[in-house]
């Protein structure tokens, strides 16, 4: 991950104010699972096959 | 459902309904690709969660937290290794090389395996004589022709053993030897067999630098040769496969034959290279730098620790 944990925000008497920063990293931090959940996907190696379902990634052996 | 990357916001931006339901959006993507990843054990996978990743194994589970064992393979290898003074013979099953010595023997050549059950052949302690063996793991069974003074057994695939004899190449079913001689061959030697197909090489009457392979249904020998070669041995084939070594000028070099391409088989940087076994897409072989497994893509060496050389003739 590229990015780091966000911060909570809190709530002060004028209310809560989230600021085009913030919102950034919010957006920032997204891409970044995104991207990592990409990178994760299973790739199928010698002997082995990857079928993708609704529920997961099968993985067999071919041989 | 894929999403667009999200643009980020500029100064003044206002935090409008759909950049914050892009947001939403985009973040679902990201779950519905963690949950599309999840790595689900087929038949004979095991997937455990582990502190520091996902454990995928073959066969058999792990258990969690512990040191991983390693996958067994689906096959093993077998071959000779040299040592100072002695000259041996072993299996390995992709993590241990264990010997294979048949008692009371000066000397043992594993050269096929099938499952179980391993070939090759002897020499008695005393004799100068070879006789063929089989071994299942547990006991070693004689492989002789009869009428022959010398025998090797050097395939094997199921109850079907081949290899050669003073009498030609033999097939023994488990019950009944049959000899076989490729015709105006002065020799038939008869290296592997796959189904009702025997591959093998003979050397030629009157034309003994020429050395050419064989693929042999039973009925009909069919000639196997690499186009140019001055030889070409077929050592072993698998299904349609069949894999070899051929000479062109001083080089060897390993092929693998599919029935219509023939496709050179080289380790990197070795000055000549053999091609001994195949099983489904793995093959072993020889180089000048010792044994190897090679995949299609990859080559691994098969070195037994502490040999002087290392010759890897099978898989099964």
């Amino acid at each position: 991950m590229k990015t780091n944990p966000l911060r909570p925000i809190r709530a002060t008497a004028d209310g809560v104010g989230i600021s085009v920063e913030y919102i950034n990293e919010v957006i920032n931090r997204i891409e970044d699972l995104v991207e990592t959940a990409q990178r994760q996907k299973p790739i199928a190696g010698n002997n082995i096959e990857v079928n993708f379902t609704g529920d997961g990634a099968v993985i067999n052996v071919t041989t | 459902m894929i999403t667009p990357k999200i643009p980020l916001l500029k100064d003044g931006q206002i935090l409008s309904v759909d950049v914050v339901n892009s947001i939403i959006k985009r973040t679902e993507y990201a779950g519905d690709l963690l949950k599309q990843y999840k790595l689900i054990a087929g038949n004979e996978m095991y997937v455990e969660p582990h502190y520091d990743g996902t454990r995928v194994s073959y066969l058999q589970p792990v258990g969690g937290g512990g040191t991983p064992k390693p996958v067994t393979p689906s096959f093993r290898i077998v071959g000779t290794y040299g040592i100072p003074g002695d000259f041996r013979s072993f299996v390995y099953n992709g993590s241990t090389f264990t010997d294979i010595i048949v008692p009371g023997s000066s000397q043992t050549v594993a050269f096929g395996i099938d499952g179980l059950n391993i070939v090759g052949y002897y020499i008695p302690t005393g004799s100068s004589l070879r006789r063929g063996f089989l071994y299942n793991g547990s006991t070693f069974t004689d492989i002789v022709v009869p009428g022959a003074s010398q025998t090797l057994a050097l395939g094997i695939e199921g109850l079907n053993i081949v290899g050669n004899c003073t009498l030609g190449g033999f097939l023994y079913d488990g019950s009944t030897f049959t000899t076989f001689s490729v015709p105006i061959a002065t020799t038939t030697d008869a290296y592997g067999i796959s189904g009702s197909n025997i591959v093998g090489s003979a050397q030629r009457t009157g034309n003994p630098d020429f050395p050419k392979g064989f693929l042999y249904d039973g009925s009909t020998f069919t000639d196997i040769v690499v186009p140019g070669a001055s030889q070409t041995f077929a050592f072993a084939i698998d299904g349609l496969n069949i894999v070899g070594q051929y000479r062109s000028g001083l080089l060897n070099t390993g092929f693998l034959y599919n029935g219509s391409t023939f496709t050179d088989i080289v380790y990197p940087g070795s000055t000549g290279t053999n091609a001994r076994g195949i099983k489904g897409l793995n093959i072993v072989g020889n180089s000048s730098f010792g044994g190897f497994l090679y995949n299609g893509s990859t080559f691994t060496d098969i070195i037994v620790p502490g040999s002087t050389s290392t010759q890897a003739y099978g898989i099964g």
